[in-house]
């Protein structure tokens, strides 16, 4: 892989252009890393691929190794894991609350204590999840609440 | 990233369910133990204190109340209940279970209903306080959750 760097004081924004010989899924993902820094996602529905801005997620579930990206209406599938997305995803607003799921905080409706100090997440399509013992104290910490 | 529960956990919530019933049994004691020592095989010795055999019969009922918590207060046996269900079933298998140790063991007389009113009156009082200062702290952490849920969300809103 060659890189190439131009740096041009008149360039008014940055521009990145990729030059290859075919699709692999190697720049796809490579794709999908910029486009991340963008605010958006790439995901994968049946056979077609589409950009989803991060703002539409509501959460991430990691199942058989594979993630799927829960919105209001669909569920996309990623060529990322999930803990790929965790690092990526983490400073628009993301956060790990078990092994198998990451959630938009801003996507929250609601949060209630449950048993054995876990925390029950309502998200705004209504899905619930748990967040599992070993995640709710950094919930907590990340909402300023410990 | 908290630690995972281990054994020492559980060890160490039978020796406090234990130790604070060996502490309020003892005082028992203190007061009421030559009076009833007569009525009672936990009172047997007068106020001189409680039976070695009494000690280690509390210490199985402090194992047991620790295990039927791990039963109905983690979600390693049973997934889905709801949390009041789960509170019904552990109180009725905490009655069941020190029903069981006073019969066999004449913890007092089984065959009177007053020694009986007296243990209900007492064991629902502890628990209904119990309960009480439960949802009383869990009213109060979800307040503090979504509260701070809601100034996390303006600030981002604001940020954007």
């Amino acid at each position: 892989m060659k890189i190439e760097i131009y740096v041009d004081e008149a360039a008014e924004d940055l521009q990145i252009s990729v030059t290859c010989k075919q699709l692999t899924p190697d720049v796809e993902k490579l794709l999908a890393t910029l486009r991340m820094m963008n605010r958006q996602l790439t995901a994968r529905k049946g056979d077609e691929i589409y950009l989803l801005d991060i703002a539409q997620i509501i959460y991430i579930e990691s199942v058989d190794r594979k993630c799927f990206i829960y919105t209001s209406k669909e569920i996309y599938e990623s060529e990322f894991r999930l803990y790929e997305l965790e690092r990526q995803l983490e400073e628009y607003g993301f956060f790990r609350v078990s092994k198998s799921f990451l959630i938009h905080l801003q996507s929250i409706q609601s949060l209630k204590a449950d048993i054995n100090r876990k925390i029950r997440v309502t998200m705004s399509n209504g899905e619930q999840i748990i967040a599992s013992r070993q995640y709710a104290d950094g919930l907590k910490k990340r909402l300023g609440v410990i | 990233m908290e630690e995972k529960r281990t054994i020492f956990d559980y060890l160490a919530q039978v020796l406090t369910i234990f130790g604070f019933a060996m502490l309020v049994i003892n005082i028992f004691c203190l007061v009421f133990g030559d009076s009833a020592k007569d009525l009672s095989a936990m009172f047997a010795l007068g106020n001189r204190g409680i039976p070695t055999t009494i000690a280690f019969q509390f210490l199985c009922v402090a194992a047991l109340i620790v295990g039927a918590r791990f039963v109905f207060f983690t979600d390693i046996l049973i997934k889905r209940m709801p949390i009041r269900l789960r509170t019904v079933c552990l109180l009725i298998t905490i009655i069941v279970i020190i029903a069981v140790f006073v019969v066999v063991f004449h913890w007092f007389p089984a065959d009177r209903w007053e020694p009986w009113v007296m243990f209900f009156v007492c064991f629902g009082l502890s628990f209904l306080g119990s309960c009480f200062v439960m949802t009383v702290k869990e009213r109060v952490e979800n307040k503090r959750m979504e509260e701070a849920l809601r100034r996390l969300k303006e600030k981002e809103e604001n940020a954007k």
